[in-house]
């Protein structure tokens, strides 16, 4: 194959080589957003008592946030941003539990 | 010799189509279990007025259960699951003080059921004529 314009390929090569990058910016922002997210979550619930009213589903957001942490310190985007999504889940239904209680 | 290994082959091939349409299958009817269970606590009394929110962030949670099923991603479909589980449960939990309110309200007044009135039928005898007032009779 006989390349015509160099500058094409050179600007095929480098868009094949942006796009997955770009790719992989945006998965880690999202896990990062999801971190914060169920983060702040939690902390509502620690405000709205749910330490003492619901302490299992308060430490399963707890834990699931430090699995998220963990996983995007190792850059598994997809792992950190599901188990980011479980600690916010969790983190709702303390609170829902602590709101029911009061 | 040659039938055997063109039969093995052809059942590998075989195999290897039909695996993945099962678990496909398979993957769905656990997505649309899901959510049915989401719609059962959606028909629960008071749940769908209290925990709308919960119940339509699960909803929404579903596709990505799905992805996580198809990528054969274990870790990330429990977290899934779990997580649409935990919102399920906040639901019913928003829902609980509504329902303790409607068993502890007093109930709709209701009368007393009275005893039927008895009717007597009397002949009609017209009262006596009372004596006229007068000076003397004082």
């Amino acid at each position: 194959m006989k390349i015509h314009n160099p500058m094409a390929m050179l600007l095929a090569t480098a868009t094949l080589i942006a796009l997955p990058a770009a790719a992989l910016a945006s998965d880690k922002a999202r896990a990062r957003d999801a971190i914060a997210e169920a983060d702040a979550r939690i902390q509502t619930a620690w405000a709205a008592g749910a330490g003492d009213t619901a302490p299992a589903a308060q430490a399963r957001a707890t834990a699931a946030l430090d699995r998220a942490r963990h996983q995007l310190r190792k850059s598994n985007e997809h792992h950190a941003y599901y188990a980011a999504r479980e600690a916010e889940a969790y983190a709702e239904l303390a609170l829902a539990t602590a709101q029911s209680r009061q | 010799m040659n039938r055997i290994i063109r039969l093995s082959l052809s059942g590998l091939l075989a195999a290897t189509i039909v695996t993945p349409a099962f678990a496909e299958r398979s993957d769905r009817a656990f997505v649309e279990e899901m959510r049915m269970q989401i719609n059962a606590a959606r028909s629960e009394p008071g749940v769908a007025r209290a925990g709308a929110a919960e119940l339509a962030e699960a909803e929404r949670r579903l596709p990505e259960l799905a992805k996580a099923m198809d990528d054969n991603e274990t870790e990330d479909a429990r977290a899934s699951r779990d997580g649409i589980n935990a919102l399920i449960d906040a639901a019913r939990m928003r829902a609980r003080p509504i329902r303790a309110q409607a068993a502890t309200a007093p109930a709709a007044y209701t009368p007393p059921a009275q005893p039927k009135r008895q009717v007597r039928h009397v002949a009609y005898r017209p009262a006596k004529p009372k004596p006229a007032c007068t000076l003397a009779s004082r």
